[in-house]
């Protein structure tokens, strides 16, 4: 059973490490990327005796970490519940379904600042009539074990590692595949992707339309000072990128892989000394209607005339409005960057 | 294998001249300073994962390590089993219990059940240090007790290294890698098993280190009563990276790779969940490392040498050395040797 298990993560997320232009630029290219810690999460918990055969299991989501929970609840004959949002349309809905998973979804539109909250507050409700268990991705330390494979592959590959840049949902693959190669490499410096309205570094919760990265809630698997430096990105960047990532690498993924190579390879140009290696976490399924679409593109207002193409260096967080931001964490607590004050101009 | 001991002489007569040559056989082993990666890891067997002690020894192959001297008796044959004071081997020094153990299980290994022995093994290796004092002379007794049956028989003895990891292992329940060559690949070890866990494909980069005593005062430590280390989840995780990064090092043969895994290793063996091993001043060694442009620390984990690792390439190699002695001097650390490795 555990065999046939590992296989089919491996057959989810084969874990490649893609070279890419320039040469000092790789990727890890997950497609599936929380098979990891949803195997992680359901399995320690078997192992701890927290999660019983007989277990329901509940979580929030806005679609990946659903489908990865889904294959591995659906492997080990566990009964599973997702809360999430209109995020999940209903192609990935049925393909959940059909893993055997229950999806509910919050009456809020995907990019409400408070969907979050709709999410959690349906699946406390459910646990409270049902007694169900919730894996509590963006709390669990399980979470961030599941990255140390990764890492290895990617050390294994890459060998040594100068600037990881991860986009950053739960924290737990940045900060996660970070704590890994650190072990070896302490000085790599690690880049985070958030999105405007985000409250992962310091923004107020507004509404986002960009999905797969940032959150409206802190998760505790968020360890802030482990970046050096935050960049922030709107919708119309990260769609752009992903589209120029199939482009110039013939690798069909989605907007926050495209994130991930629009940050990763601007590093690779400044700095032709450092090896950096992108995180690549989600694949284009769910996208071929909408950001693969240029039908859509075009009713939704995004252009390429429109994006930025340079990162515009911010003092502080709340300074990032819009386009392509970035902004020096340096390694930082959360509350150490909002309290400091940045002298005018 | 018994008809060897049926046509064994054995009546006596060889033993009883002196002036015929008795079956002898003389070996040496090695030494090894410390080890580059030594820690737990998951194993995958059958979709299960177990989890592994196992280690990669830092060899010393140019040192001097033990020496045995074997001669087999076969006046003084008997009923002999592998239990200290009833082996039939008599060894000097007499508290040289493990290599007299070996001795025994290096015969019963060879068909010779009945067969007495005398053994003599003389070792530079200080014990305690963590430079494999015991292994080496166990190691070099299970090989002279080989040579001393090719003699007898008047035939070769094939002595493969894994025959001498279980003898060893069960002589001593936990030992070096001393038997296996260093020069073309590179072993991770399991240390309580006798058992090889993953071959890499070549030797470690050549290093050269600057080997120094963190203990000398303490006069070293009793290896067998040593309470082993626990690692956290997080740690045995990090471990199975550290192989990753220990197969790009030997990939690309590259000193400050394996000088990452080293340190990574050393300060593992600092903090683990329980029963660390703390070197003094490690932190400052640390410090030391970082300054001098050392690409790494070795340190036993189970002894109380260490040693900074330098790339033979860098070109003002033996000023950087020299400012390494200094500052090792300073820290109150006897300097123990400098050399090359794995060959």
């Amino acid at each position: 059973m555990a065999h046939t298990l590992s296989d089919t993560v491996d057959a989810h997320a084969p874990l490649k490490i893609v070279s890419l232009r320039p040469e000092n630029l790789a990727a890890i290219d997950f497609r599936v990327m929380k098979v990891f810690p949803a195997f992680n999460i359901i399995e320690s918990g078997l192992r701890d005796g927290t999660i019983g055969p007989n277990t329901t299991i509940v979580e929030t989501s806005s679609g990946t970490m659903a489908l990865g929970l889904a294959i591995v609840c659906m492997q080990f004959s566990l009964k599973l519940h997702i809360f999430g949002d209109r995020a999940i349309e209903p192609p990935l809905k049925r393909t959940i379904e059909e893993l055997g998973a229950e999806v509910h979804l919050v009456e809020a539109t995907a990019s409400d600042a408070n969907v979050q909250h709709l999410r959690k507050k349906a699946l406390l409700d459910f646990m409270e009539r049902t007694g169900a268990t919730w894996s509590r991705q963006y709390d669990n330390l399980g979470n961030h074990f599941s990255y140390a494979r990764p890492a290895a592959e990617a050390m294994r590959r890459f060998g040594k590692i100068d600037v990881l840049v991860a986009t950053v949902g739960s924290g737990g693959s940045s900060c996660g595949l970070a704590h890994y190669c650190r072990a070896f490499f302490p000085e790599m410096r690690l880049v985070g992707i958030d999105t405007f309205g985000s409250v992962l570094f310091g923004q107020p919760a507004s509404r986002r339309d960009l999905r797969g990265l940032g959150n409206s809630i802190l998760p505790g698997n968020l360890f802030h000072d482990a970046f050096d430096e935050i960049h922030w990105l709107g919708a119309n960047e990260a769609y752009q990128a992903a589209h120029r990532l199939h482009r110039e690498t013939s690798l069909k993924r989605g907007p926050t892989s495209g994130a991930a190579y629009l940050v990763a390879k601007w590093y690779a140009e400044q700095s032709p000394k450092s090896k950096v290696l992108a995180v690549f976490p989600d694949d284009s399924n769910r996208y071929e209607h909408n950001v693969y679409d240029p039908t859509w593109m075009r009713a939704n207002g995004y252009q390429a005339a429109l994006a930025a193409a340079e990162p515009v260096l911010v003092r502080h967080p709340l300074q990032a409005d819009r386009g392509w931001c970035r902004f020096n964490w340096s390694r930082r607590s959360l509350t150490e960057v909002i309290d400091y004050q940045p002298s005018p101009n | 294998m018994t008809e060897m001991l049926t046509r064994a002489p054995g009546d006596g007569t060889i033993a009883s001249s002196y002036s015929l040559a008795k079956p002898y056989g003389v070996a040496t082993c090695h030494p090894h300073f410390g080890e580059l990666l030594q820690g737990a890891f998951a194993v995958e067997k059958g979709g299960h994962h177990r989890t592994v002690r196992a280690l990669v020894s830092v060899h010393m192959p140019h040192a001097n390590g033990s020496q045995a001297h074997a001669i087999l008796e076969p006046s003084r044959m008997g009923k002999f089993v592998p239990q200290v004071g009833r082996t039939g081997v008599q060894v000097k020094p007499n508290h040289f219990y493990k290599c007299e153990l070996a001795a025994r299980l290096a015969l019963d290994a060879f068909g010779m059940r009945n067969m007495a022995a005398k053994l003599e093994v003389r070792t530079m290796v200080p014990e305690g240090a963590g430079m494999g004092s015991s292994t080496s002379g166990v190691v070099a007794s299970i090989r002279a007790i080989a040579r001393s049956v090719a003699a007898y028989r008047g035939s070769r003895v094939l002595l493969a290294p894994h025959l001498q990891a279980k003898l060893a292992v069960a002589a001593e329940h936990a030992c070096d890698s001393l038997m296996f060559d260093c020069t073309s690949s590179t072993i991770l070890f399991a240390h309580r098993m006798g058992k090889v866990v993953q071959v890499f494909n070549g030797p470690l980069p050549q290093m050269y280190i600057l080997g120094f005593d963190t203990g000398a005062a303490n006069s070293g430590i009793g290896t067998d009563r040593l309470p082993r280390a626990r690692y956290s989840r997080d740690q045995i995780a990090a471990f199975g990276c550290a192989l990753a990064v220990l197969e790009r090092a030997i990939s690309e043969q590259s000193v400050a790779l394996a000088g990452r895994v080293a340190t990574f290793s050393a300060i593992q063996s600092e903090s683990a969940l329980q029963n660390p091993l703390k070197k003094p001043k490690f932190d400052e060694l640390l410090r030391i490392k970082e300054d001098i442009g050392s690409a790494g620390i070795v340190v036993a984990h189970s002894g109380t040498v260490a040693g900074l690792i330098f790339d033979p390439n860098l070109p003002d190699l033996r000023s950087r050395m020299d400012e390494a002695k200094a500052a090792i001097g300073r820290l109150g650390f006897d300097i123990r040797c400098t050399f090359s490795t794995p060959y």
